[in-house]
């Protein structure tokens, strides 16, 4: 039998053994779930609003399990049940995934392949070998959500710890989950499970809500914020007419920010840094030692705060002016990548009001391709565009 | 997997590609319009692929010595004019170090301190990328301050003080006090209008002579062209003895017979041909916009085997290679389709040589001064001309009922004619009198008319477009009268011979 | 090359006079020697101007006259012209010296004193007839030093013309009167 953390990660892996891009805290959140219900489950916790408690020592033969089990037991001071969620999420998700990955192709449920190229971002993948074992999870949790049976207790935990942590939508259909909503509020209140077990899963559940709120509201708030003024600015930029250089001889800060040849090294000059630090903020994180620091918000808000400062700074460089030939290619390429960055970090970070509004996360994939596609263009030109400057 | 990393492969090699064709491009030979940051002015866009003209500093230079590079260039082509125009602000008044203090306000040794070539956004009227109140910078302070050595000027702002037809930045040949106050008695009109070069230049003609017509020694088939024969009897070419061969059969010599002149006979001569004999007006053709793409100044094309050269990489070049990276072709001619002003769809095609003005064999300087021009130019103040007064004049004259030089053609105004060691010769340079206007006051409007009306005549922007039809009503410059205001008692001149 | 044949004669005045300014540069002949030497032949030009041309075609022998506008009068330049016209010209050619006709009563204002050392050279040659003055100044960046020579009224024109043109800001000029001063600056490395 796979444990609950094994099942999470075989849903979250695609046909290619590519994982599919999740929040990364609401995933590290669904890990420690999964292991503290797989504890409960096997009656070695309890839980009650004051502490988690160890009901049990014998091991259960899972590796990754005993090690949590342990790592409870041996904590002198009692800690409840929102400390255990979050230190095991911060602290071990990354292990507990690594550790169910490798339990996975042990057992040969899974390949492991290294990716060659490119270097830098070296990411393991991990392509399904036993399709029954790997499809099953899914099957049987699509079974329990269409059908009118009743299904199996651990099946409508998984369903639960799904809906706690928002991944339902990520692994199926959004639309197809919307259906199903009444459906997945009815199994979460089936009462198949002894009272006591019940009610530790229940504060699990409770919990990872908490803090999943707590945690990531703030960041995907700040985000989501972030990029809809970043959205809004460009529109506005776009749209407005040019501001015009000004008529007036003497000193203007406009004049020189748009037409005067030092100015414009130093805008050009820390624009591509800008550009640069942007990017490289957005490798970092795809490099999972960095990721693992911090969980890839800071990372992220970096990037985001970076477009914008860009985009700040591509107003001062140009005042939004296309420009000529190849200069306007450079800045049409530039202001698409700008933008489909903003709509790209709304569709993401805006993703739960998104669906609500009927927009499928599909969008958002399309969206971060086109961000990607507007940026590939952009150092021939910029390297073009600074021989320009230099040779004539 | 595969698919990933050819993508990285893709992104990484297209973009060392792209850089590295667009940098050969840039170094070597091939065409460099895409380069082009910005729209270039009207004329320079004529020679907008020669950009070794203006850009002469070698790649790379520093900021410092590629401003000196440019601002030489600039030289090349206009110091001529600039020199003519007794330029008020000559680059060498403000080389002295005591000019130091002006450096520092607007650095006017350097023309890109008031002319940026290619920002269009703020090119203003007379490729001036300065807001219009520029004098402002040096012209409102201590001992230079307008307001207060000139009180008439007290309340003025200063964008009008080159715009409203009392100050040019360069040439003030025509509106500097002394001359207003020398003109200012003239009235509007004189009493006998009349042009003095042209009705000297119009005097030169000699009558044509049908009897040339037996002498022209051309082959049988191109006699026997239409109108050719007849064109040319009847042209200044066979009253002034040209006959065919100088122009189709130059190499013959000066008494060869028939048979050498056929043998040597060309039958469509290049235009340079013309510059045999009429150095000066193929020189001032090259100056104008009409020609300006024979200027000698010009850069050439590049030769992609000697770049390479000078980087070391010679002879590394195949052939086929060398084709590629050619620059592309540049006609010497402008095309009518390449104007910016407009022009009549149907000439689109016409490319600009003497012969596009000047049939080839009539070479009928009457046709070349009105018919030639409106064949082309097709603007409000083109098609004003025709039922204007100056055309009626010009119907007259032709008409015999009024005096050689009292009519006024397009070349009147706009190729005026010079008086060059005693020969009157058609300045070819169509914007020697253009810009800024009241360049045209002295070399063609006082002939006929008061200084005053001139000046607000030109300074009518509206009447311009008329073509004069009718008076200066609402524009009245009062530089004439400010003049005569300040300077009552006229002018002193202490070294006057007393005769 | 175009031919300009009145800047080649200019021209050749000052190559006489910037050969003379390198050459004693090259044997360490101080500044202020180097400005004696160059103002004496300015000046011995100057002089040879106002005599032999102008003083002769326009008073002696009354075949032209002498004009501010003397290109719209066909006359001759003003010996003032000349001056400033051969000043200009060298400005154009070389950094290595320039000179200039500056004085406190100037007819045109931009030939007034423009910088402090300037105008303190020519109060200083105002006030102490016969004498020249010797200073440095630095503009633009640069080093320079500057020498003022005065200069007299030596001919009733040019105390005429002066009191009596209407841009002048001063009319009580008598012959033997400082008018203003000669100015040579040199760039000091």
């Amino acid at each position: 039998m796979l444990t609950f953390a094994e099942e999470l990660v075989l849903l979250l892996n695609d046909e290619d053994g590519v994982p599919v891009p999740v929040q990364e805290d609401a995933f590290a959140c669904a890990l420690a779930g999964a292991v503290l219900m797989d504890l409960a489950f096997a009656y070695r916790i309890d839980t009650d609003l004051q502490t988690l408690v160890v009901t049990g020592r014998t091991p259960i033969g899972n590796p990754t399990l005993d090690r949590i089990l342990r790592k409870i037991a041996t904590r002198p001071e009692a800690a409840d049940t929102r400390t255990w969620i979050r230190e095991l999420s911060v602290d071990e998700a990354a292990a507990i995934h690594e550790e169910v990955l490798s339990s996975l192709v042990e057992r040969g449920v899974l390949a492991r392949q290294a990716e060659k190229f490119p270097w830098i971002l070296r990411t393991p993948r991990h392509p399904i070998i036993e399709g029954e074992a790997a499809h099953g999870v899914s099957r049987r949790i699509r079974e329990a959500l269409h059908s009118d049976d009743i299904p199996d207790p651990r099946d409508i935990t998984l369903i639960a710890l799904l809906d706690a942590c928002d991944l339902l939508a990520d692994i199926f259909p959004a639309a197809e989950i919307e259906q199903c909503r009444a459906r997945i509020e009815q199994l979460r209140l089936m009462d198949l499970i002894g009272r006591e077990l019940a009610g530790a899963i229940a504060d699990i559940e409770r919990t990872i809500i908490a803090a999943l709120r707590a945690r990531s509201a703030r960041f995907r708030k700040l985000l989501l914020h972030l990029s809809v003024f970043g959205g809004l600015a460009a529109t506005v930029a776009l749209l407005a007419p040019r501001i015009p250089a000004p008529d007036r001889f003497g000193p203007s800060l406009l004049q020189s920010l748009w037409f005067d040849g030092l100015w414009q090294q130093w805008s050009g000059y820390l624009l591509l840094g800008f550009s640069g630090a942007g990017l490289l903020a957005v490798l970092l994180l795809k490099v999972r030692p960095v990721a693992r620091l911090g969980g890839g918000h800071w990372w992220r808000l970096a990037h985001v705060g970076f477009g914008l400062c860009c985009a700040l700074l591509l107003f001062a460089h140009t005042g939004f002016r296309l420009g000529a030939n190849l200069n306007a290619a450079l800045m049409v390429s530039y202001l698409a990548a700008l933008a489909f960055g903003a709509l790209a970090g709304i569709s993401t970070n805006g993703a739960p009001q998104l669906r609500r509004m009927g927009i499928t996360p599909k969008l958002r994939s399309i969206l971060m391709r086109l961000h990607r596609v507007a940026l590939y263009p952009l150092p021939a030109l910029v390297a073009i565009h600074i021989l320009i400057v230099y040779l004539y | 997997m595969a698919k990933k990393a050819a993508l990285w492969i893709l992104c990484v090699s297209g973009t060392l590609i792209a850089t590295a064709f667009v940098a050969i491009w840039m170094v070597v030979g091939g065409d460099r319009r895409m380069l082009l940051i910005g729209k270039t002015t009207d004329a320079h866009h004529q020679i907008e692929t020669a950009c070794e003209t203006c850009h002469a500093a070698p790649p790379f230079a520093f900021a410092a010595a590629a401003a000196k590079a440019l601002n030489k260039t600039c030289r090349n082509c206009h110091e001529d004019a600039l020199q003519a125009a007794e330029d008020s602000h000559a680059r060498k008044r403000f080389r002295s170090p005591r000019m130091a203090v002006y450096w520092q306000k607007l650095d006017v040794r350097l023309c890109t301190a008031c002319h940026v070539e290619h920002r269009p956004e703020i090119t203003r009227p007379g490729a001036v990328t300065v807001a219009a109140d520029f004098c402002v910078a040096c012209h409102s302070e201590g001992d230079q301050d307008v307001r207060k050595a000139r009180p008439s000027h007290a309340g003025l702002p200063f964008d009008t003080c080159a715009s409203a037809g009392c100050h040019n930045y360069h040439d003030n040949r025509a509106i500097y006090e002394d001359f207003l106050v020398r003109h200012a008695d003239r009235p509007w009109v004189a009493a006998v209008p009349v042009h003095g070069l042209a009705m000297r230049s119009r005097n030169q003609k000699v009558p044509a002579e049908a009897a040339k017509r037996g002498a022209a020694l051309a082959p049988a088939v191109a006699l026997a062209a239409p109108t050719a024969l007849h064109d040319w009897a009847g042209s200044g070419h066979a009253a002034a003895g040209v006959n065919c061969a100088a122009c189709h059969a130059p190499t013959a010599a000066q008494d060869a017979s028939r048979a050498a002149v056929e043998a040597q006979w060309i039958a469509a001569p290049d235009t340079a041909i013309c510059w045999d004999c009429h150095k000066a007006q193929v020189k001032t053709f090259a100056e104008g916009r009409h020609g300006m793409r024979r200027h000698p100044s010009l850069a050439p094309p590049r030769d992609p085997s000697r770049r390479l050269e000078a980087i070391g990489l010679g002879g590394l070049l195949p052939k086929a290679a060398a084709a590629w990276l050619a620059d592309p072709p540049r006609p010497v001619r402008m095309t009518v389709a390449e104007a910016r002003l407009p022009m009549r769809p149907e000439a689109a095609a016409k490319a600009l040589h003497c012969g596009t003005c000047h049939q080839p064999h009539a070479v009928d300087t009457e046709r070349a001064a009105v018919e030639a021009c409106a064949s082309c130019h097709d603007d409000t103040h083109s098609r004003a001309y025709f039922g204007s007064a100056h055309h009626e004049l010009w119907r007259a004259e032709l008409a015999g009922k009024a005096p050689l030089g009292a009519g006024v053609s397009c070349a009147t105004c706009h190729m005026a004619k010079v008086e060059r060691g005693g020969k009157v010769v058609t300045s070819h340079n169509q914007n020697a009198t253009l810009w800024p206007n009241e360049k045209m006051i002295r070399p063609v409007c006082l002939d006929c008319h008061g200084l005053g009306f001139a000046i607000d005549a030109l300074a009518d922007a509206d009447l311009v477009a008329r073509n004069f039809q009718g008076r200066p009503a609402t524009i009245h410059v009062k530089s004439v009268e400010w003049a005569l205001r300040r300077t009552q008692g006229g002018v002193h001149d202490h070294f006057q011979a007393t005769r | 090359m175009r031919k300009r044949p009145f800047k080649r004669t200019q021209f050749a005045l000052g190559t006489v006079v910037a050969v003379v300014a390198v050459g004693v540069a090259a044997e360490g002949i101080s500044y202020r020697h180097a400005a004696d030497m160059l103002y004496l032949v300015m000046s011995s030009d100057r002089a040879v101007y106002a005599q032999k041309v102008v003083q002769r075609l326009t008073r002696d022998e009354r075949i032209l006259t002498a004009s501010e506008h003397f290109k719209d009068d066909s006359a001759l330049p003003l010996p003032a012209q000349m001056f400033r016209f051969g000043a200009e010209l060298v400005a154009d050619e070389t950094d290595d010296f320039s000179y200039s006709l500056l004085s406190l009563h100037p007819i045109n204002k931009k030939n007034g004193p423009g910088t402090a050392l300037e105008r303190e050279g020519l109060q200083y040659v105002a006030d102490n007839p016969g004498e020249n003055f010797y200073g440095e100044e630095e503009l633009g960046g640069l080093r320079y030093f500057a020498a003022v020579y005065p200069d007299v009224a030596v001919a009733e024109a040019c105390v005429g013309c002066h009191n009596n043109h209407k841009d002048s800001p001063r009319t009580d000029a008598k012959l033997g009167d400082v008018m203003g001063g000669v100015l040579i600056r040199i760039p000091m490395d």
